[in-house]
């Protein structure tokens, strides 16, 4: 069941990043670094040999949305598995979700200190979209991570 | 994670039950009895308890600490 989840996530994962680093040397090569290095898109007139890019980044996002849905799924799993809820059962969701909540204050800590700063969206308006995806993402994240916690804390061979 | 010595399955086993038995005895999984058993959790008091009362054998025999 391990090497069935490493092969569902990861073998997309590789995929897309092979993807990515082809579009990027297509851009590097033939289309001047366009989508690779950073660019004013307010003037940005589209060309088909952007196309590379632009699909490769698409994959990418589709490929993180992907991944959000399969810890989503393990929260379904966890959910309606029937297990019963015993005092380790107890324990490992307490452990478990404190885990996850130090992880998303931890990428909230680190995208406001980086999208705060401006360098990256030189507009506020940018930044305060990119801030507001990144804390809804983190928060979704949080909980699905908790229930995949749970879930590999009761199940682990190892035990704790 | 050994942290005590855990001898519950000698105990179990001289009372003549299953670990799916103790476990209904004292209200939780099996899985729960067998990470005890292999000492892979730590039990809380009231857990320890009722394991006691259930093997019919004092606390201190069963969960041995350095």
């Amino acid at each position: 069941m391990k090497d069935k989840k490493i092969t569902i996530i990861g073998f997309p994962g590789v995929l897309c990043a092979a993807v990515m680093s082809g579009a990027v040397w297509y851009s590097l090569k033939f289309n001047g670094g366009r989508l690779v290095y950073p660019m004013d898109f307010g003037s940005y007139v589209f060309s088909y040999k952007d196309l590379p890019m632009i699909l490769a980044g698409i994959m990418v996002i589709v490929y993180f949305a992907f991944v959000f849905f399969i810890f989503f799924g393990f929260y379904y799993e966890g959910k309606m598995s029937g297990t019963f809820m015993d005092e380790r059962f107890r324990e490992n969701a307490a452990r478990a979700q404190l885990k996850a909540y130090k992880i998303g204050f931890t990428i909230n800590f680190i995208a406001l200190i980086i999208f705060s700063q401006g360098y990256i969206l030189k507009n506020a308006e940018y930044t305060l979209a990119a801030l507001i995806i990144t804390l809804s993402l983190s928060l979704a994240l949080c909980i699905f991570w908790g229930e995949y916690l749970l879930h590999h804390y009761d199940n682990d061979e190892n035990g704790i | 994670m050994a942290e005590f010595e855990c001898r519950l399955k000698i105990y179990r086993q001289l009372q003549g039950l299953t670990q799916e038995q103790l476990a209904e005895i004292v209200g939780v999984r099996r899985e729960t009895i067998m990470r005890l058993e292999k000492v892979q959790y730590n039990p809380s008091l009231k857990l320890a308890i009722d394991i006691s009362r259930a093997v019919k054998a004092p606390i201190e025999e069963i969960f041995i600490f350095p």
